[in-house]
């Protein structure tokens, strides 16, 4: 009778941990993308893409490329060389890369050493 | 029983449906709350100035990209006017010149500070050792180091053409002498100055934009992640590149680092690198790695250069440079790291 007249049971108790755990699953399911893209001009790392977004690449001055990635993939949208082999070759996933001859650029996935770090100071 | 059993049935259903709903609106409220928050986004503009490669994160209510290319450009004309490789530079005018030069009030003052941080630290930051990194071969970034190591008489003659003695600077009318054929090297300050500069030209633009500059690991910070949260910023270990010896968490300042790994050559098992100390000649000993937190780049740039020539007397750089405004990460050479009690405020997460 005590029971019947709890606001809350056990049982649903048990019930409101299971709707918030498999909330909580789908809703951090989007944070935790761990990819990591790197940048390669002239065999140089110059830009280390770690959250999803349109990125322009630059030399200097000179325009390069625009570089999107959207957490799991990554392509070139718009390039300024004349081959633009490097947004034929599409979206490339984790072990995928895209290379363009003219500007030497090669676009890499790399598993993060430093996750959760914006930038590094050297 | 069975109507009891039944009606406990009905008000269970009941009770579990409203307990249910209430649990789902409540988690939708939060999950559609965050969705829809007004968080910045951020652009991010990369490229090659101040002779290394810089990146631009900022966020902006006016138009990010274009703020980007507005710091961009700022730290490109700052490069270009205090490149001393550049004919054009005033950098360039001023060494080409035996006698009084007149400067404008901008170069006027970086020279300034240049001599004042050079008082405060015994003149281990010194201005004017652009004879001595050329005679060894460091000034031009974009050659290869010549793999040579100069001759003792050739740096003592040197020398006598070096340092921060050797620089006249006239108050009243604005002008700079050079003594005895001394050239201006501003590679110890000119990067964080640019990156002040950057700070000050999108604060014109927008003066509640966030982000963060970094020109060649040197950091500029434009205002905090997403409005309120700390940048994480690694050290890098100067032996192994891939990896961070500590972490700083900045919303404000900048930080900047020094070490032997950027530009240098070997010979015989020994690394001669690009940052030399005033007295001897040679490359400075002691350190291989120093990163210093200030309020400004321009402190914590010319500040971790001083730290590093000063690098055998640890002591006195990471007990004294607070004083200057300066938080320190020291790096030995057999990798013992020595901090500033005042570092302790920088790595911890906010």
């Amino acid at each position: 009778m005590n029971n019947q007249n709890r606001v809350l049971r056990k049982l649903d108790i048990l019930l409101i941990t299971a709707l918030t755990f498999i909330f909580l699953v789908f809703y951090l399911r989007g944070a935790s993308v761990n990819q990591s893209v790197e940048v390669l001009v002239e065999g140089k790392t110059i830009m280390q893409i770690k959250a999803p977004g349109s990125y322009e690449l630059r030399n200097g001055d000179k325009y390069l490329m625009k570089i999107v990635f959207d957490g799991y993939k990554v392509h070139v949208e718009d390039s300024n060389c004349p081959l633009k082999i490097c947004e034929k070759t599409g979206s490339v996933k984790s072990g995928g890369t895209i290379i363009c001859v003219p500007n030497r650029v090669l676009i890499k996935f790399k598993k993060s050493t430093n996750a959760g770090v914006d930038v590094m100071t050297w | 029983m069975r109507q009891k059993n039944s009606k406990n049935v009905l008000k269970f259903d009941k009770r579990l449906a409203f307990i249910s709903l209430s649990l789902l609106t409540i988690l939708l409220i939060i999950f559609l709350t965050s969705f829809f928050r007004a968080t910045p986004s951020y652009h991010e503009l990369n490229g090659f100035t101040l002779g290394t490669y810089c990146r631009i994160v900022v966020s902006s209510k006016k138009n990010s990209k274009v703020l980007a290319e507005i710091i961009f450009n700022e730290l490109d004309r700052v490069y270009k006017k205090y490149n001393p490789n550049d004919p054009a530079s005033v950098v360039s005018r001023i060494n080409g010149s035996t006698d009084w030069i007149d400067v404008d009030e901008e170069t006027f003052v970086l020279l300034d500070v240049s001599i004042r941080f050079s008082k405060i630290t015994n003149g281990a930051f010194d201005p004017a050792l652009g004879n001595l990194i050329q005679l060894w071969g460091f000034d031009k970034i974009a050659e290869k180091i010549p793999n040579r190591i100069p001759t003792l008489d050739e740096i003592n003659r040197a020398l006598q053409r070096s340092g921060v003695d050797k620089v006249e600077l006239d108050h009243q009318r604005r002008r700079i002498r050079l003594l005895n054929g001394a050239k201006l090297d501003l590679g110890g300050i000119a990067k964080g100055y640019a990156l002040d500069r950057a700070y000050q030209v999108a604060k014109e633009v927008d003066k509640d934009c966030t982000g963060f500059v970094e020109a060649g690991g040197d950091i500029r910070i434009l205002g905090p992640k997403f409005g309120s949260r700390p940048w994480v910023i690694g050290v890098r270990d100067p032996r192994k590149p891939d990896t961070a010896i500590s972490y700083l968490y900045l919303t404000s300042g900048a930080v900047a680092t020094s070490g032997d790994y950027e530009r240098y050559f070997e010979l015989n098992g020994i690394r001669y690198h690009h940052i030399l100390n005033p007295k001897t000649g040679f490359p400075a000993k002691g350190a291989i790695s120093v990163t210093v937190v200030a309020d400004n780049a321009v402190t914590a740039d010319a500040l971790s250069t001083a730290g590093f020539v000063m690098g055998q007397d640890w002591e006195f750089v990471v007990l004294e440079f607070p004083k200057f405004g300066g938080s320190v990460l020291l790096v030995e050479e057999n990798g013992t790291i020595r901090k500033s009690s005042t570092m302790v405020v920088y790595e911890q997460p906010k």
